[in-house]
């Protein structure tokens, strides 16, 4: 049997090549596609996989409810709630905290800056990391203790073999010497947790107002459970744990008011949650849109499927010319048992071949691929093998079952006697038909979605910011409560060549810290609106340009412009202070027009703020983020851990990034940041949308060749059949451009069709996508008309050829045929 | 004179040979006859005929219809030509197997402009014409040999041509269906229309009012048939 199958296979090759090439190269592609989104899907859904029992690891995340602001869920809490955790709930195996800082390293000569964590020793009780060396229950106990992964080691030393030995570290200018006590492995499969080093937290640290303030946001806290029910006693208990432990009197800096739970919230996320959880989440780990992996499967899948139709449909259109083959095999003796096997053999050989050259397309593409999506995906025999394996199979078995029940019913008598080959009347006509809009219909649906991310992902890029983003650079890091150190490196900034203007602010592109505060406008009886609070040094308007609405811009030469700064100004209760709103801040505060807002009076605590003007957003946040109202203050006096920007001209970007790192290091040695452009700080933002786009882009493209494969296929078959048929057309009057109007219009009848029904499910798909951001662009009705104007171009352009030379036959010629 | 061909030829050109299927035929056929052709396979009389149909071109000579000079007519011109003036009637009916009978009618009046109900009204009466409207919704291949040739007649005289082609309308049919398309024809003739038809049979040819012979390409006899 398999000699025969193979045989005709062979044959086949010999007889009908294009047909051959046409099956076995659409299913490689969709067999390629379906296999590396699947890997990429698989390489998402695996996050924190690897390390054990990570579904009973859950992080403590904080949701804040204030009035003005959409709620937002926090993955930093306060530390004060951690030792009340263990006492209030017995189901909690162990806890950690979780604080990350820059630390510098430093071994002999060699200098590394580190993502530490800084953790409670029980840490590897809680997420048990996989140890390269060292014994993890030890590691952390001693207070001097560092931990470090595998590729710091090796930055380091050269070596992971440093057990015991000694290193500085510097943190916040606190230098001591610790001692290497272990060094993490290099995780076997994704992860959100993979820092840099570990150490216990130190002393001075535990001081920090966010040790023991619930208003503050310190880091994560880890925690284990033994199940899911645990966990759920835990959720359901959180309301009562805020009530008991934040309650405190309204004016306590340190609770969180009469009745904390109204505007503040505790939840359980699992370890292997949070790599979809983390979306929206503020301080969370990198994450992905589920739905958006879940849609790459589906493309996956669904160019699989459209593969196979295309394979189905050149059987069952194919299957006429086979006809007479299966009558002399019945006629001398063969039943309809064995052509049935022989034919869905022949499918399932076909379709490995297929496969074969999808694990060659797979092995090519998924560098680039994993480059593309910025992913560390590689090919995995143990999954692949095996589940090529399936797919094979069950594609084979998809593409044969049918073409090979039509073809082992053919009654010999039958075929043999008619002059006519038979096609499977016209119930495979309609067959076909159908496929080939469902084809289409999925790959018209597909392009239209790709074009609206890659547009969404594209205005992202260029969105006006409401600031001027080129020519300006940023201090990598922040700096130092330290006014002189602060005032010398402005001074240092400003003498430096091609320095514009300098400025210092706690907010800049991609904010890393948020300060909130409560204001009411004077007279006005609405509630307490939240802000974000920032402070200025420096010429911010020349660096910045951000857009004056109305009202003027700070000036130092005004005494009430210059405040004690946003984290400071209540301290000096009774006093007014001028200040400048955003957008957001002057709607959510009741004013309709900017201009009435000028000379308004705000009040917080017992502090009067005056506006002084409105700017336009400045959106320094991620277009999935909504605009928090901010309230900018203007100080001389040196802010709490600002950031420094400058505008910049007549030298390049590249150059002006050493000049100011030099003059950087001069001020702080010790913390060796750098520059960087606005691009580069907020590039995190679209990167994903932009490299899904890419993904999008590829797959659509694909989806649509092979739609086209099966078109080309379907249009070469059916010009043979209808040849006899234009011939008396052509006979009975037709002119030749009537025959070519005739035959595209069929041809592409179920393409726009096919277009009609991918309309709505991909407008409702995209629609859905982009309510993920809140900076979004609309659905056109353009999108739908470029997609479907070009895949009917490119189905015209893939039938052309047949049908030209279907509508040019000679009619004597053309009655002929067969 | 309706037609007149001099000179014409056919040859069929492909890599190593050349076939002459046509060799310099002269022939004039007036308004109203009904012409028969006869002659061995392979003759040339298909050929010929799908040349007086202006489905195939000549390679030399002339072809003038009436007034107009065929030859020198392109493809559009031609099939202008074709469905003002012909009826075809073909040697294996050549019906669309996907139409019903009646749209397989209706084929050769879509080309011109015409309402749809004149259209309608006109294949009825071309079906009632050959006997059968009772078989309008049904596909081809549920029809007999005889009630496909009919419909393929009532195919080439629904647009009421001034020249009806037949090529061995007869020849797929037993002796009572064969008698029943004469007959058709035959009332066609009487009613007015030229009609050319290839048959194999010498009764058939005997029922035309003048019989060509062919041979290798050539006419060898042109008889009138006493009436
Ligand atoms: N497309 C072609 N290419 C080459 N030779 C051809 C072609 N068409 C016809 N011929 C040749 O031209 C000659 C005339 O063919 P034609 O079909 O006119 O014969 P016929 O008299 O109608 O025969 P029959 O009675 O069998 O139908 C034959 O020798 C045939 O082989
Ligand atoms: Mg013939």
């Amino acid at each position: 049997m398999l000699i025969t199958i193979l045989r005709n296979i062979v044959r086949q090759a010999r007889r009908q090549p294009l047909y051959l090439a046409l099956n076995v190269i659409g299913l490689g592609l969709g067999m390629a596609v379906c296999l590396v989104l699947t890997l990429q899907v698989r390489y998402e859904y695996s996050f924190n996989a690897s390390i054990p029992d990570a579904a009973n690891v859950l992080r403590l995340d904080a949701h804040h409810m204030n009035p003005g602001n959409a709620p937002q869920e926090n993955a930093d809490v306060p530390f004060i709630a951690f030792p009340f955790l263990h006492t209030d709930f017995p189901q909690i195996l162990a806890t950690t905290r979780y604080e990350t800082a820059d630390y510098q390293l430093r071994a002999g000569d060699r200098r590394v800056t580190a993502d530490t964590a800084m953790v409670d020793p029980s840490f590897f009780d809680v997420i048990t990391l996989k140890l390269e060396r060292g014994n993890a229950r030890t590691a952390l106990t001693r207070p001097d203790a560092i931990v470090l992964s595998a590729n710091t080691a090796q930055a380091l030393f050269g070596t992971t073999d440093v057990l015991g030995r000694i290193i500085t570290t510097d943190h916040e200018g606190h230098r001591v010497s610790q001692t290497v006590t272990a060094i993490l492995a290099r995780p076997s499969g994704p992860v959100t947790i993979r820092p840099d080093a570990l150490t216990p937290i130190p002393a001075y640290e535990m001081e920090k107002p966010q040790f023991t303030r619930w208003g503050s946001s310190a880091g994560d806290i880890f925690i284990r459970v033994h199940n899911a029910v645990d966990r759920g006693v835990i959720s359901q208990n959180l309301t009562r744990f805020v009530i008991d432990h934040a309650s405190g009197d309204a004016n306590d800096d340190n609770s969180e008011g009469v009745h904390p739970e109204r505007h503040f919230g505790l939840s359980l996320v699992s370890l292997r949650e949070t790599h979809f959880h983390d979306l929206q989440v503020i301080g969370g780990d990198e994450a992905t849109d589920r739905s958006v992996v879940n849609i790459l499967e589906l493309i996956g899948v669904l160019a699989l499927l459209l593969a196979v139709f295309n394979a189905v449909n050149l059987a069952t259109a194919r299957a006429g010319l086979r006809a007479r083959e299966v009558a002399i095999r019945k006629t001398l003796g063969a039943t309809r048992m064995v052509l049935f096997v022989q034919f869905v053999g022949e499918a399932i050989v076909n379709t490995a071949v297929g496969g074969a050259l999808a694990l060659a397309l797979c092995e090519v593409a998924l560098p680039f691929t994993a480059a593309l999506t910025g992913t560390t995906l590689h090919m995995d025999y143990g999954f692949t093998l095996p589940f090529l394996f399936g797919v094979v199979l069950l594609t084979g078995l998809a593409c044969g079952l049918y073409p090979a029940l039509i073809l082992s019913s053919y009654q010999p008598a039958h075929v043999l006697a008619a002059t006519r080959m038979p096609s499977g009347g016209r119930s495979a006509a309609r067959l076909r038909n159908g496929l080939v809009i469902i084809q289409f219909a999925f790959a018209v649906a597909f392009a239209i979605c790709t074009l609206v991310v890659n547009r969404q992902a594209n205005f992202m890029q260029t969105l006006d910011l409401g600031f001027v983003r080129e020519g300006v650079l940023i201090s990598s890091g922040d700096m130092a409560n330290d006014a002189g150190k602060q005032r010398a490196l402005i001074e240092a900034l400003r003498h430096t060549p091609g320095v514009v203007s300098t400025c210092l602010s706690e907010l800049t592109p991609n904010i890393d810290n948020r300060h909130r505060f409560d204001v009411t406008p004077v007279g006005s009886h609405s509630g307490d609106i939240h802000v974000l609070g920032d402070t200025i040094v420096g010429d911010y308007a020349t660096t910045y340009r951000p857009r004056l609405l109305a009202g003027r811009w700070f000036d130092s030469s005004h005494g009430e412009d210059d405040s004690p700064g946003d984290d400071a100004f209540y301290k000096a209760p009774g006093k007014t202070w001028n200040v400048v709103l955003n957008r957001t801040a002057l709607s959510r505060l009741g004013f309709v027009r900017p201009e009435s807002a000028v000379g308004a009076l705000l009040k917080s605590g017992s502090v009067t703020l005056r506006v002084i003007g409105v700017t336009k957003d400045m959106l320094f946040i991620s277009a999935r983020e909504d605009v928090s109202p901010q309230i900018t203050f203007y100080s001389t006096a040196p802010q709490s851990y600002p950031h420094a920007s400058v505008r910049f001209s007549g030298a390049s970007e590249n150059i002006m990034r050493t000049r100011l790192k030099l003059a950087w290091d001069q001020v702080f040695p010790d913390a060796p940041y750098g520059f960087e452009t606005v691009q580069e700080r907020m590039s995190t933002f679209y990167i994903t949308e932009q490299r899904r786009g890419w993904l999008f882009s590829i797959a659509s493209g694909i989806a649509v060749t092979i739609a086209c494969l099966g078109l080309y296929g379907l249009a070469s078959f059916i010009a043979l059949r209808r040849t006899h048929e234009v011939g008396i057309r052509k006979a009975l009057g037709a002119t030749s451009q009537k025959v070519l109007t005739l035959m595209l219009r069929d041809f592409l009848r179920p393409v726009l069709v096919a277009c009609v029904l991918a309309a709505v499910p991909a407008w409702l798909v995209a629609q859905s996508w982009l309510s993920g951001f809140h900076q979004r662009i609309a659905v056109s009705w353009l999108d739908f008309a470029i997609v479907v104007s070009v895949t009917i171009a490119i189905a015209a352009l893939t039938v052309l050829g047949q049908t030209l030379r279907l509508a040019r036959a000679e009619p004597a010629c053309a009655l002929r045929a067969e | 004179m309706l037609i007149e061909l001099s000179h014409i030829q056919r040859l069929y050109r492909s890599d190593e040979v050349q076939t002459t299927a046509l060799q310099d035929i002269d022939l004039q056929i007036e308004t109203g006859e009904f012409v028969a052709i006869m002659g061995p396979s392979g003759c040339g009389k298909s050929t010929l005929l799908n040349i007086l149909g202006t489905i195939d071109r000549p390679t030399g000579g002339s072809y003038r219809f009436g007034t107009q000079e065929l030859t020198a007519m392109n493809e559009a011109e031609l099939a202008k030509f074709r469905r003002e003036h012909l009826g075809y009637v073909f040697q294996s009916f050549n019906l669309i197997d996907e139409l019903t009978i009646e749209e397989n009618i209706e084929l050769a009046l879509i080309y011109r402009e015409m309402p749809k109900s004149e259209r309608r009204e006109r294949v009825a009466h071309a079906m009632d014409h050959v006997g059968i409207a009772h078989r309008a919704r049904h596909y081809p291949s549920q029809l007999s040999g005889g009630q496909q040739q009919r419909a393929a007649i009532a195919r080439a005289i629904v647009g009421q041509p001034s020249l009806i082609l037949a090529d061995e309308p007869t020849g797929n049919l037993d002796t009572d269906n064969g008698a029943q398309v004469m007959d058709i024809l035959q009332r066609l003739n009487d009613e007015g229309a030229t009609i050319i038809m290839v048959t194999h049979s010498p009764s058939h040819a005997d029922l035309a009012r003048r019989r060509i012979d062919m041979l290798d390409g050539q006419v060898v006899v042109s008889v009138r048939n006493a009436i």
